[in-house]
């Protein structure tokens, strides 16, 4: 051996060529077993199972097993499709380790044509067909000692950041047999979509993702808007935009309260999502149990917030068209409720023509705030929300109140029926079912339009399966409420994870300063330009009578506001040029910065440096 | 050790006696500025992470790094002190890491100077830092694996010119062996499993697992297994030409 050793290394190409297979095959093991042994750096622990997650595989009763399917080979050619196969690989070994032998794991790589693949297929996966007319699969199939079965048909990239989720939900979707009721009473089409049942006769229904996603975890009853009592196994009522309700079904809703009933409810002083071309207000109101539970929600009104203003597009697509709408919100982290287990986990929610709440003066209940507007906010008429909504008009108008206004908030605590009389003329005795008083445990939202698709999801059509694409996280809101009220806690950390944007701070702050600063001077452009129009108009319609030309006073007069026309409309350019300027500059600035200043000081210390030998070696 | 660390001093101070230093950095930092603010778009994409500053890093170094390495071993031997060198009572593996790594810590001195990009976007924005220090572990990674390369091929030859272009070549390969259309390629002319094993060997897929904030053991034992091939080759070479020489 020895010998061997010697000749080897006395011939320099025998010893580089064994190096090469050494490094080779490293390289290969180190791909095979030390993959999945990583530390996690990001903030938010995006590659770390949750508490959530491994309380979940903790609890499985029963074993599951997972076969995941990926065409590792067919992959190699797409090096993003190839890592994030194996990432997925990773993650999957990662739950089986950590589910104590509950979890067991096969990964299999169909051939093409092969029954391996037929049995992807049978599973319910989606293969991606590849031009050389094979199938490529990266999806997985579950099932339990039972007869539950799931599957997720294909994982897609755009969701990365929600496999955990995903898998967690898969587990969750196993056993059935546990989901809880929830009773929906809603005057929104969240079944069939915008199009309502027409749609779906003629199979366009698109159901709301969020009712989608609900149906998914609940058992969902929704109850017609002519109910005379709430399902007595209902373990969360959502209340969505309801229709107007008669006294009795009020007093329904406050018996099942108070008798400790969880409930969820989402009011509206003008809901988008009901007909978004309204020119009337559709508000949604619940009585006078808003009163007994300690709370009022100003009728009429509607919450604009410079602030939390979202950009919108409105109308054309120049750079001018980009709006601050006061009444869409964009709800960041500093105005969700950090400390409640709901909104700490949840990073932005958009909101639409919301409400605000105000606590009752005397109140028994305890209102906790989950979503509260900025301080550069006020009310507004909720008709200035329909129709043709002028954005700058309202940005104009908003003169801030200096209040942080309440969109959300948790009621809870002793509450007492907002029908005292009926309470003692329909059932005298407790025992007869009506109750007086009661702890009560619900949640109450300004605003139901956050149920709508387009206001936080993009929703794609992949190989025919819909695909949503959270750019809010208005859906981990809505379910983590439902499950947090509901008792379930399991999977509340998950459902939030990696929706966090991360913009500009400091330029979306520098805009909306420069939109405020520019805004009124632009106003008194805009202003004298209208007079100078309009002036110009009266002028030009004068012509004397018996005349076909203006006399030279008049000429001269047309041709003034002609060019005061012209030049207020080159002011008016200047005010938005500026406006993008300033922001645009900061971008040259820190080019600059980035590109230039270190070389420049390191120009300087090399230039010194020689200074100081030269005058060395001369001395 | 210590005699690696006299190499190590001598070495890295041999980098700034000369102009040629002070010009490379000044190359490096004014190349990633531009192509992070111009290409990237840095600024008008208005997200708080540095995707577009580590982005083009595996091609900046296919240029820089070489230009790095070209001398370590090319000009001793042009000068003729790498006989004196190799006869100083020194082991060659000791010259050989003294060596690597002063100019490994001269590009750490260079990634190190684009500290500003890092300061402007926390000022910017909340950006996940955890994600930006796995990205430079990762672009440092990467970038001793070139290194190590270059210096190999810098020894090799007298011609420091040869030496960077071999050196850019096989850079090149190791990088573009990750690349869709090469895999492609490969597909036809291998067999699947081999075709997985080129893509394994690409710097690109560790570089990219690298950038998302989580540090894989088997992508950091990639590049130091190739750093320690390539240095293990580096010494093969010097040491059949001293037998040679």
């Amino acid at each position: 051996m020895g010998n061997l050793m010697s000749r080897l290394t006395a011939r320099p190409g025998a010893l580089i060529a064994l190096m090469v297979l050494l490094f080779l095959s490293v390289t290969i093991l180190g791909d095979r077993f030390l993959r999945g042994v990583s530390l996690d750096l990001t903030e938010d622990g995006l590659y770390t199972l949750s508490d959530g997650t491994i309380e979940t595989i903790a609890a499985l009763g029963e074993p599951v097993t997972f076969d995941l399917y990926f065409s590792r080979a067919l992959a190699t050619p797409y090096p993003q499709l190839l890592s994030f196969g194996k990432r997925i690989e990773d993650l999957v070994a990662t739950l089986a380790s950590r589910s104590g032998g509950k979890i067991i794991l096969n990964v299999i790589e169909p051939e093409p044509f092969s029954e391996d693949e037929d049995r992807a297929v049978e599973a319910g996966l989606k293969g991606v067909p590849l031009s050389d007319g094979s199938t490529l699969y990266l999806g997985l199939a579950a099932r339990n000692a039972v007869d539950g079965e799931a599957s997720i048909p294909f994982f897609s990239q755009e969701r990365e950041q929600f496999l955990e989720y995903d898998l967690v939900k898969l587990i969750g979707s196993l056993s059935d047999a546990g989901k809880k009721r929830l009773t929906l009473l809603t005057a929104l089409p969240m079944q069939f979509g915008p199009g309502g049942p027409q749609a779906m006769m003629s199979g366009q229904a698109q159901p709301y993702v969020l009712y989608e996603q609900l149906r998914e975890f609940y058992d969902v009853q929704e109850i017609a808007e002519d109910f005379t009592e709430i399902p007595a196994e209902t373990d969360v009522l959502m209340i969505v935009q309801p229709p107007a309700l008669n006294d009795d079904q009020l007093f329904a809703i406050d018996q099942f309260v108070l008798k400790g009933g969880r409930a969820l409810v989402f009011l509206d002083p003008h809901s988008e999502a009901m007909n978004p071309r309204a020119m009337e207000p559709s508000p949604s109101a619940l009585g006078v149990l808003l009163k007994a539970w300690g709370v009022e929600m100003p009728e009429g009104k509607v919450l604009g917030d410079a602030a939390l203003a979202q950009r919108v597009q409105m109308g054309g697509y120049g750079p001018d068209s980009v709006k601050d709408y006061v009444f869409w919100l964009n709800i960041g982290k500093s105005n969700l409720n950090a400390d409640d287990v709901v909104t700490g986990t949840v990073n932005t929610l958009n909101l639409a023509s919301t409400g605000v709440l105000e606590p009752v003066e005397g109140a028994t209940t305890t209102v906790t705030p989950l979503i509260t507007s900025s301080s550069a906010s006020m009310l507004f008429d909720a008709s200035r929300a329909v129709g043709m909504p002028d954005p700058d008009g309202l940005m104009r108008d908003l003169v801030s109140d200096g209040k942080n206004h309440i969109i959300g908030a948790r009621l809870s605590g002793p509450a007492k029926s907002a029908f005292p009389d009926r309470v003692k003329v329909d059932a005298p005795t407790v025992d007869a079912g009506g109750v007086a008083e009661g702890s009560i445990n619900l949640v109450l939202v300004a605003d139901s339009d956050l149920f709508d698709d387009r206001f936080w999801v993009q929703v794609q059509n992949f190989m025919g399966e819909r695909m949503a694409v959270p750019v809010a996280g208005n859906g981990s809101f809505v379910l983590n409420l439902a499950d947090h009220i509901a008792g379930s806690e399991a999977l509340l950390d998950l459902r939030a994870r990696g929706i966090a944007r991360r913009p500009f701070v400091k330029v979306e702050e520098m805009r909306r300063e420069a939109d405020a600063h520019y805004r009124s001077e632009e106003q008194a452009l805009e202003e004298k330009l209208q007079s100078a129009e309009q002036r110009l108009a009266e002028l030009e319609g004068q012509v004397p009578e018996g005349q076909t030309v203006f006399s030279p006073e008049q000429e001269a007069e047309i041709e003034r506001f002609r060019t005061e026309l012209v030049e207020t409309r080159k002011a008016l350019r200047e005010v938005k040029r500026e406006l993008r300027a300033e922001i645009e500059g900061l971008g040259h600035r820190l080019a600059f910065i980035n590109i230039a200043l270190i070389p420049i000081l390191l120009v300087l210390a090399a230039l010194g440096r020689a200074y100081v030998r030269r005058r060395r070696t001369a001395g | 050790m210590k005699d690696m660390m006299t190499i190590f001093r001598r070495e890295f101070a041999s980098y700034f006696a000369t102009p040629l230093a002070y010009v490379f950095l000044v190359i490096f930092l004014v190349m990633q500025g531009l192509f992070t603010f111009y290409v990237g778009q840095f600024y008008e994409r208005e997200q708080a992470d540095l995707v577009s500053f580590f982005a083009y890093h595996p091609w900046l170094y296919l240029f820089l790094v070489p230009a790095i390495g070209m001398r370590l071993w090319a000009e001793e031997r042009k000068s003729g002190t790498l006989e004196l060198l190799l006869t100083l009572p020194v082991n060659t593996g000791a010259v050989i890491a003294g060596k690597y790594l002063a100019a490994f810590a001269f590009t750490g001195l260079a990634l190190a100077m684009t500290l500003p990009i890092w300061i402007t976007v926390n000022w910017l924005g909340d950006p996940d830092n955890g994600v930006i220090v796995t990205g430079y572990l990762g672009s440092l990674l990467m970038a001793g694996a070139y290194l190590a390369i270059a210096a190999a091929m810098s020894a090799l030859t007298k011609n420091q010119v040869v030496a960077f272009i071999l050196a850019v070549s096989v850079c090149f390969l190791f990088m573009v062996s990750g690349l869709p259309m090469v895999l492609d390629t490969a597909g036809g002319l291998l067999p699947g499993p081999l075709v997985g094993m080129v893509a394994d060997l690409s710097f690109l897929a560790h570089f990219e697992n690298l950038q998302k904030g989580v540090v894989g053991l088997s992508d950091v034992v990639y590049f130091l297994t190739v750093i320690a091939l390539w240095l293990g080759i580096n010494r093969v070479i010097v040491e059949s030409k001293r037998e040679a020489g």
